[in-house]
């Protein structure tokens, strides 16, 4: 109580001295600009950095103050109506204040100075999305920028419940993060979680929503991901309406969703917008796909090294002839194959786009006919890596397809060694390592293990929305129902 | 920490094992799709159809052949003849030469089971001489093995031959109430062709049955569709539902089975005598003279006179088969089934089959006369 008392009549801050320690604090910036305005015999003094506050906001500001008399706090405080004001009686913090764009105003004879938020917004227009395509829906995404995001989640979810709790992160380059979550939906262990782990966070800068999942993961030796990223506000909305918990970092367009299973991978809002057959249809292809491109090449590999015996008679001819010419063992020759299919991908994305065309050409090219000419791969193997190239970018989530790519490499190495037992060992690990993998505590592979079947209508497939009145189980969500069943059946004519 | 080490280089030297596991590369192997056995003097003589990979040729094979006194020894020897590793993992049929058919078999179908890398479900077949000479020809399509295959194949689920893999074949020969029966396959003006049924007893050849035999021990043997029979049958008994004067003394009546389902049952056990009931669905694909079918009377007599007609072979069939003491359609299985409390041994069923009696009892079903109706 003493305490307190003797911060309340707190001696009135040197304006000369904070003047001399905002410029020694700010490096002295030349950007820093110090403004003396005199009213009354009373001086007052204007800190700010020049390029990051909005000037017409300020001069409006100036304007204002001219008219009056007396400078004073809370005369002033009226007059600016939409700004946030706050208050600051230490020097570190004012100057941690002008450096993200706020206007200092230091008054003789006040234990305080005051802090006007004038900082001007850097951003792109919100834009279409580029790396989540969809055919249906919204096609806004978000941007670089918190406010934004947060005011286009808000614009998507009118739910009062909704959440949005700030947090700081980040020791040297503090950055704002929110958790996002609806309230009665999201259980509560799985936030409190997700706030320990941020809470307890020391880093220097999360950079990126991206880093900031890899920095909160469960298992940061695991190939696959723990947590779902995305930049669709749709897909945020509809995660969150399963009971699952969004992070939104600043400076980054996307947003973490956890906790994530193995399946979220693989559903996008398209399968909820397409009716629930053609969405299941389009789900089990993405799962076939995966498959097929994880299995397809070291298949391939162990027939032809080992397993002779299984290959169809029909087929055997033309892949015995092709595989003639090829002077590499089958191994080797999937090796190279899907190596050069790895560079190709990876120059596509690394390219400006004004060569990008001319790549796809070389690329069509050397893994065409041209490769299967030379007598270097046979042309079994060419439809075989493309069909499973294909598969990889059918998985929504761009990191879920990289993750099947890498996989892929030494599996194929295991079926070169060991054939079909090398495979299955391979696939063994893979799905032991799968099953004992969690996401912020939840099991990854859920519904499938643990198993939970009434979860399947809505994640291995989908199930007409009359039988899909309830939200996974998964995520223990406090309010299960969110569509009545009986509400549903009833069809309303006008006629009667 | 330790614990990791150890798994690591428990894992490498996995890895330095690997160079003991044989490798199969397709494109090094000579792939037998077609085996042949022979009997050369004392000695087995094995002849194999060699698929062979070149980049230029698209049907490159190669015919191998040599003896030896076990079919594992001739393969050996055969592989000195070829660029490539003999592998059989791609066998399909197996041809068994007359000759060897005849001393017995079981050496080279029990070798065949044995080898793991050899399917159960490669069709086997008996060859009107040597094995050597059908499978030196050249087929008009693919290689000889591909072909063979085709033909056994297309004809066995066309319902002409009787299916004979090494799995039945084992199956029937280890059966004491069952004999196997094999298609036989001959050769004729260079071309390769099917041509009914050969018999055994235990593991040798007995005799042969003719293809339109063949329809008869299907129909007796499992319920089967779709399967086709011409019948003669004497034009005096039609005479007065054909249009015109016929041309010859019998009439041609072609039937199309379209379902059938016998049953076969032990009336009395001690002689044995049994009784084979055949309920036969058919449509009347073809009939040589213009016999007027609309006449409901007419397709009365019509499958009167081919029921006849059908019992009649299957007496014939059955005769024969007690004839040569081989029982393909097992019999012998369905005396064991209903006797209880004694187990059927070979050597009882061998004495018991020659004496036993049927009584044939065929009903057919004339469905359908054609589409004009």
């Amino acid at each position: 109580m003493g305490n307190e008392k003797m911060d309340e009549i707190e001696k009135p801050i040197d304006v000369q001295e904070w003047t001399k320690g905002i410029t020694h604090y700010t490096n002295n910036s030349p950007d820093l600009i110090i403004k003396h305005v005199e009213r009354d015999k009373k001086g007052a003094v204007f800190l700010y950095l020049d390029n990051m506050i909005n000037h017409q906001e300020f001069s409006m500001l100036l304007l204002n103050l001219d008219q009056m008399k007396v400078l004073k706090y809370e005369e002033l405080e009226p007059l600016i109506l939409t700004k946030k004001i706050s208050y600051s009686s230490e020097l570190l913090q004012t100057v941690d204040a002008i450096n993200t764009g706020a206007v200092c105003l230091l008054m003789e004879n006040e234990t305080k100075c005051m802090l006007i938020s004038l900082s001007k917004l850097v951003e792109r227009p919100l834009s279409a999305s580029e790396n989540e395509s969809m055919i249906f829906g919204p096609s806004i995404t978000f941007s670089e920028s918190i406010s934004t995001n947060i005011a286009l989640l808000r614009k998507n979810i009118t739910d009062r419940n909704l959440c949005t709790e700030k947090f700081l992160v980040g020791e040297r380059n503090s950055t704002e993060v929110r958790i996002v979550y609806i309230k009665d939906i999201a259980n509560e262990d799985n936030i409190a979680t997700m706030k320990q782990r941020i809470q307890d966070l020391k880093i220097d800068d999360p950079i990126d929503s991206n880093v900031l999942a890899q920095l909160l993961d469960d298992n940061s030796l695991s190939l696959f991901p723990q947590a779902l990223t995305t930049e669709l506000p749709d897909r945020v909305c509809y995660m969150l309406g399963k009971g699952k918990i969004a992070i939104f970092v600043d400076r980054s367009p996307s947003v973490i969703i956890a906790p994530s299973s193995f399946l979220n991978f693989f559903e996008t809002t398209d399968d909820v917008y397409t009716r629930w057959n053609i969405g299941s249809f389009l789900r089990i292809v993405r799962f076939i796909a995966m498959m097929l491109s994880l299995l397809l090449t070291p298949a391939y590999v162990a027939a032809l090294t080992y397993h002779y015996e299984i290959i169809p008679s029909p087929l055997l001819l033309s892949l015995g002839q092709s595989r003639a010419s090829v002077p590499f063992p089958p191994v080797l020759e999937a090796l190279i194959l899907e190596f050069i299919l790895e560079l190709l991908r990876e120059s596509g994305a690394r390219l400006p786009t004004k060569v990008g065309q001319t790549m796809g050409i070389v690329g069509g090219i050397v893994i065409g006919q041209a490769a299967v000419d030379a007598g270097f791969t046979s042309n079994i193997l060419i439809i075989i890596i493309a069909l499973s190239a294909l598969g990889t970018f059918t998985a929504p989530s761009y990191m879920m397809g990289a993750v099947i790519r890498i996989v892929r490499f030494p599996l194929i190495i295991l079926a070169g060694l060991w054939g079909g037992i090398g495979l299955i060992f391979g696939l063994l690990y893979i799905i032991i390592h799968l099953l004992k993998l969690t996401s912020f505590g939840t099991p990854y592979l859920v519904p499938i293990y643990p198993f939970r079947f009434s979860d399947w209508k809505d994640s291995l497939f989908r199930v007409p929305p009359q039988y899909a009145g309830k939200r996974p189980e998964t995520n223990r969500p406090i309010d299960i129902i969110r569509y009545s069943r009986t509400n549903a059946k009833q069809r309303k004519d006008i006629d009667e | 920490m330790k614990k990791t080490i150890i798994s690591v280089i428990f894992l490498m030297m996995t890895l330095v094992l690997t160079a003991c596991l044989e490798q199969y590369n397709l494109e090094k192997l000579g792939l037998a799709t077609v085996i042949g056995y022979d009997l050369d003097k004392e000695e087995v003589r094995a002849t194999a159809v060699l698929n062979q990979f070149q980049p230029e040729e698209k049907n490159a094979f190669q015919v191998v052949s040599s003896p030896g006194n076990t079919s594992k020894t001739s393969r050996q020897s055969s592989n000195l003849e070829t660029s490539n590793k003999i592998v059989g993992g791609q066998l399909r049929v197996v041809v068994l030469g007359e000759s060897l058919a005849e001393e017995g078999v079981l050496s080279i179908t029990d070798t065949l089971s044995r080898d793991a890398s050899i399917g159960t479900m490669l069709y086997l077949c008996v060859s009107k001489g040597n094995a050597k000479e059908i499978l030196e020809t050249k087929p008009p399509v693919s290689d000889m093995g591909t072909y063979l295959y085709n033909l056994l194949k297309q004809n066995i689920e066309g319902e002409l031959l009787v299916s004979a893999t090494l799995h039945e074949f084992l199956q029937a020969y280890y059966d004491p109430g069952k004999d196997p029966i094999l298609p036989l396959v001959t050769m004729e003006d260079k071309s390769v062709k099917a041509d009914g049924l050969v018999v055994f007893n235990n593991d040798k050849v007995v005799g042969f049955l003719k293809g339109d035999e063949g329809f008869y021990i299907k129909l007796i043997r499992e319920r089967f569709k779709a399967g086709s029979t011409e019948i003669s049958i004497p034009s005096e008994s039609v005479k007065k539902f054909i249009k015109n004067k016929p041309k010859k003394e019998n009439i041609f009546v072609v039937v199309d089975d379209i379902k059938s389902n016998s049953k076969i049952t032990l009336v009395e056990a001690s002689t044995p005598k049994y009784k084979i009931t055949i309920h036969i669905d058919s449509v009347i694909k073809e009939v040589s003279e213009e016999v007027i079918l609309e006449d409901p009377e007419s397709l009365k007599t019509l499958e009167e006179l081919i029921e006849k007609e059908m019992e009649k072979k299957v007496n014939n069939i059955m005769k024969k088969l007690q004839e040569m003491n081989s029982d393909p359609l097992g019999f012998g299985m369905v005396y064991d089934s209903s006797i209880r409390n004694k187990k059927l041994t070979h050597e009882e069923w061998k004495d018991m089959f020659p004496h036993a009696e049927f009584d044939v009892e065929i009903n057919v079903d004339i469905v359908k006369t054609g589409i004009v109706e």
